[in-house]
C-alpha cells in the first residue's frame, strides 16, 4: 500500500536511514537536515535507498526525477516523490 | 596530485606493454563475430540455473518450464545491463584519464581497454534489446564529494577491479555451461577472454597506486577507504538481484528482499567475491 501521509513517510525514511547508518541517531532527524552533506546517506547507499522509496511510494521512480537535490533532505524527498506524482 | 603520474613502477610498465601486445593479437570485430537469430532459443536457458539469483526462493519451485526460461532470459538481460552500466562508467573514467600525465605505455593500453569495453557494450546492448526487450536501468545518483590526493584515481580503478572480478566469475561459469543457449554462452566467453587482460592490468595498477599512496594517507583514511570498498563489493553483489526483473515477471514487491536472505544467494555472493577478496588481500587493501 503506497504511503502518502507526510509524518508516516518521514517516520519510515528516518527508520531506514537509522538502520543504514547506526552511528547517527535518526529518531529526531530534522526534515531540513542535509542528509547528503552530513553523510547520513552515502553514495553507495543510493541505489538501495531509491528502491526503498519506490516500495514506499508504490511506483517506479524515473531517471529524470533523480538528482542530488531531490534527495537532499527528508522534506525534499517527500515533496518530490510522495506529494506530487509525475 | 593525481595517482596516475609518470612515476609508475617498472612492473606496471611491463604489464601494460605485454597486455597491449595481447590486445592487438586478440583484436576481433564484435559486429560480425556472432550470429543473431530473430528470437532466443526456445529450449535453452540464457542464464545457468545455478546462477539464478532466485535459485533458493520458494517461488522458483512453483514456476513451470516456460516461466523459468523467461526468468533466465531476464536474469541474463540484467547481467548484461549491469555490464553496460559498469562499462559506461568505466569508459567515461578511462577516456578522461587518457594522455594526461600518464606514461605513454599506460595510455596506449588504456586505448585498447576503452575500445574493448565499447565493443562489449554494443554486444550486450543488442542482446538486451533484441531478446530481453529492454536494458534494465541503474537507479544511480552521483553525489559530489571531496578526495585526498590520489584517492579519486585509486577508488576509480579499485571499483573497476571489483566490478570486473565479480562479473568475471559469472562470465567464466556461463562460458563453460554447455547446456546454455549458444549465443549467451559465446557472448560470455568473448567477454571473459578480454576481461582476463583488464583484470590483470587493474590488479597491477591498483597495487601500484596502493603502494605509492597508502603510506601518505592516515590510518583513519586507509580504514575509511577499506570500508568504502567493502561496501562497494556489497553494492555490486546486490545489483545482481534486480527488483525490475521480478516486477517484469509479475512477482510480489517483496521478492528481491526475500532472495537476498536465501542461503543460495549468500553462497553465490561468497563464491563470486572470492577472487576479488583474494586479489585485494594480495595487494594489501584488505588486511590479512
Amino acid at each position: 500500500m503506497p504511503l502518502h501521509d507526510r509524518e508516516a513517510v518521514l517516520g519510515r525514511l528516518r527508520a531506514w536511514l537509522g538502520k543504514a547508518n547506526p552511528a547517527v541517531s535518526q529518531a529526531h532527524l530534522d526534515p531540513d537536515t542535509d542528509i547528503i552533506e552530513s553523510r547520513i546517506l552515502e553514495s553507495l547507499q543510493i541505489v538501495e535507498f531509491i528502491l526503498f522509496l519506490e516500495q514506499l511510494a508504490g511506483r517506479r521512480i524515473l531517471a529524470e526525477e533523480l538528482d542530488p537535490a531531490t534527495l537532499r533532505t527528508l522534506n525534499s524527498i517527500y515533496c518530490n516523490f510522495f506529494e506530487s506524482q509525475p | 596530485m593525481t595517482a596516475l603520474g609518470p612515476e609508475v613502477s617498472g612492473r606496471l610498465e611491463g604489464t601494460a606493454r605485454r597486455l597491449t601486445a595481447l590486445s592487438i593479437g586478440a583484436y576481433s570485430n564484435p559486429h560480425v563475430r556472432f550470429d543473431w537469430p530473430d528470437k532466443p532459443s526456445p529450449d535453452r536457458f540464457a542464464m545457468s540455473e545455478s546462477l539464478l539469483a532466485m535459485g533458493g526462493h520458494p517461488l522458483l519451485r512453483k514456476m513451470d518450464d516456460g516461466q523459468r526460461w523467461r526468468l533466465a532470459l531476464l536474469e541474463a538481460t540484467n547481467f548484461f545491463s549491469l555490464n553496460i552500466a559498469g562499462e559506461r562508467e568505466l569508459m567515461e573514467g578511462l577516456a578522461s584519464r587518457l594522455y594526461g600525465s600518464l606514461p605513454v605505455f599506460v595510455s596506449r593500453y588504456l586505448q585498447h581497454f576503452l575500445h574493448e569495453e565499447n565493443a562489449h557494450t554494443s554486444v550486450f546492448a543488442r542482446f538486451c534489446l533484441d531478446y530481453g526487450g529492454q536494458i534494465f536501468r541503474e537507479p544511480q545518483v552521483r553525489l559530489p564529494r571531496r578526495y585526498l590526493p590520489g584517492e579519486e584515481d585509486f577508488l576509480f580503478f579499485a571499483r573497476v577491479l571489483i566490478f570486473e572480478n565479480v562479473a568475471h566469475y559469472y562470465n567464466r561459469q556461463l562460458a563453460g555451461d554447455e547446456s546454455l543457449w549458444g549465443l549467451a554462452r559465446d557472448i560470455n566467453r568473448y567477454h571473459a577472454e578480454d576481461e582476463v587482460r583488464h583484470i590483470a592490468f587493474g590488479r597491477e595498477l591498483v597495487g601500484d597506486m596502493w603502494q605509492r599512496f597508502a603510506g601518505r594517507w592516515s590510518e583513519e583514511d586507509r580504514d575509511r577507504i577499506r570500508g568504502y570498498l567493502a561496501a562497494y563489493v556489497q553494492t555490486v553483489l546486490r545489483s545482481y538481484v534486480n527488483a525490475d526483473v521480478y516486477r517484469t515477471l509479475g512477482l510480489p514487491e517483496t521478492t528481491r528482499g526475500e532472495i537476498l536472505e536465501t542461503a543460495h544467494w549468500q553462497d553465490l555472493a561468497a563464491k563470486s567475491t572470492r577472487g576479488v577478496t583474494a586479489c585485494l588481500r594480495a595487494i594489501g587493501v584488505v588486511e590479512q
